[in-house]
């Protein structure tokens, strides 16, 4: 395993919860929304039910004004789910009530209790009923933490195994394809780089024939070089036998130089010698040390 | 010639206009009190159509104006129902008894059913209003007679509260001849209620009422009350 600062695992890990915690919850939050919305149309649809059952003969009891009946029927009502309240309201008023009216918490519903009387039609007054919207709200609650610990422990789970997957798909070959990067050299000529996978010809092994026909051109770079290293050592040493032969020409034609001066400065003076005074002892010496000097150049 | 024939019919329109009338007599009651309302309305020019609607629903629909009257009633119902006018002339006297079995009970007056379940018709005031009073063990209502008569012959309750004529044809119906009856715990006499929308026609309903009462009529009902005999 290699040792990094910031490995890619974790910040994956990490990523995938947030956007996925993200979704979640807005998903969560949508589907709460349509259930609490669903709730209250069934809700809305429950009300028209109990008034279909009831309203015939609620309306027949409060025209016989039955209280007894109309009391039990009332009670009755409240025994269906989520029905809070129940009354009857007569001249504006509530002549029968059972429940907790709760009007602001509530989907409340007003049915008219019409008698036909005399081919008229007659309103002996309102049904109300309410349905709390207390126990939607529990209910949605409910659901909201059931959805809430799944969705997390989901998210949790498909997160470590796509870091499991992760790891074994990619993570695991970029620690091999580094180790190899970090070792490669000149002299493993032969060593190319291969991985232990199922699936061939992925992006991994782009990166990989990437890497190893990087390596065989960097070794046919490194072997040119070399030999054009060889070349110019060759050269240089050609060169320096040159130079150094140059050198020493330079040298005999700097003395050559300085004898012909020499002989040239002597001849001067047998010039001079023989012009003022023609003394054949001088001029003899004169010749011996010019045959000196003359030798000595030559030899 | 032609508006001759107009007013002609206009007077005949008027002359059958339909009064509706309700009324918590039943049975024998109702049978004896029926003709001496019948010849009332007719003396008054009017069709009438005598109804008998639950009590309560009578005396509400008649209040609310839906139906032009009630009766015959006690005179307090004007203080519960507001928009009721009485005719001020007595229709009948009747009398409210307990009803019981067994020789164990033994009422004579109002107070003498407080340690009982009562029961009583819905819609009667004099009847709820004195046992409300006194505050019975318990109090139970029922919509008719029959059904009082059926909760006392199945125990359901000690006593039951009923005006007398109407009692006994229960009893005989229902053959519940060993019920016993109390003597009168209230007599009362019962008026014609209108709705305030008719309240113009009241004064010329008294007079025809004393007139009929002149005639005989009221003491008739009278009689069939004491003694049972069919007053028609």
């Amino acid at each position: 395993m290699v040792n990094v600062k910031h490995p890619v695992g974790p910040r994956l890990i990490r990523n995938i919860i947030m956007v996925s915690t993200f979704f979640s919850i807005f998903a969560t939050a949508v589907q709460l929304y349509s259930d609490y919305k669903g709730e209250a149309y069934l809700m809305n649809i429950r009300l028209d039910q109990i008034k279909a059952s009831s309203l015939e003969s609620l309306t027949l009891n409060l025209w016989q004004n039955n209280e007894k009946l109309i009391n039990i029927q009332l009670k009755s009502l409240l025994s269906f789910p989520d029905i809070t309240y129940a009354a009857i309201e007569e001249d504006g008023s509530e002549s029968y009530a059972f429940g907790e009216n709760l009007e602001k918490d509530s989907i409340g519903k007003r049915y008219p209790l019409v008698y036909m009387y005399r081919n008229k039609e007659y309103n002996l007054g309102t049904l109300h009923l309410q349905a709390g919207l207390g126990q939607i709200r529990e209910r949605i609650e409910d659901k909201f933490y059931i959805i809430a610990v799944t969705q997390s422990i989901k998210t949790f789970i498909v997160a470590f195994i796509m870091l499991y997957i992760f790891s074994q798909m990619v993570t695991r070959h970029l620690n091999e394809i580094s180790q190899y990067a970090k070792v490669m050299s000149y002299d493993k000529q032969d060593e190319v780089l291969q991985l232990d996978k199922e699936v061939q010809e992925d992006e991994i092994d782009l990166l990989v024939d990437s890497l190893n026909s990087l390596h065989r051109k960097m070794r046919i770079k490194l072997s040119q070089s070399e030999q054009t290293n060889i070349d110019l050592d060759h050269i240089n040493s050609i060169l320096q036998k040159r130079i150094d032969l140059h050198k020493d020409s330079s040298e005999t034609i700097f003395v050559l130089k300085d004898h012909a001066q020499d002989i040239i400065k002597m001849i001067k003076i047998m010039n001079e010698d023989i012009s003022h005074n023609f003394d054949p002892e001088a001029i003899k010496q004169d010749l011996e040390a010019l045959n000196i000097l003359v030798q000595r150049t030559f030899s | 010639m032609r508006s001759l024939l107009l007013l002609l019919l206009s007077s005949v329109w008027v002359m059958a206009e339909t009064m509706y009338i309700n009324t918590p007599f039943r049975g024998e009651l109702h049978n004896e009190v029926k003709p001496l309302i019948v010849e009332l309305f007719k003396r008054e020019g009017y069709i009438l159509e005598l109804q008998k609607l639950p009590p309560k629903r009578g005396l509400i629909n008649a209040n609310k104006g839906v139906d032009d009257g009630d009766g015959p009633r006690v005179k307090e119902v004007s203080k519960k129902f507001s928009n009721l006018r009485r005719v001020d002339v007595p229709i009948i006297q009747i009398s409210f008894h307990a009803h019981y079995k067994g020789k164990s009970i033994n009422i004579t007056k109002w107070e003498d059913l407080k340690p009982y379940n009562v029961g009583v018709r819905t819609g009667t005031l004099v009847m709820v209003n004195n046992v409300k009073r006194i505050n019975p063990k318990e109090m139970t209502y029922a919509l008719n007679n029959e059904k009082l008569f059926e909760l006392l012959e199945k125990d359901k309750v000690d006593v039951v509260i009923a005006e007398r004529i109407s009692a006994k044809g229960m009893k005989e119906k229902m053959n519940l001849m060993h019920i016993n009856q109390s003597p009168a715990l209230i007599r009362k006499n019962m008026y014609l209620f209108f709705n305030k929308k008719h309240s113009a026609k009241i004064g010329k309903f008294e007079k025809t009422l004393l007139k009929m009462k002149e005639e005989g009529y009221q003491k008739r009902l009278k009689n069939f009350y004491e003694t049972g005999k069919s007053a028609w």
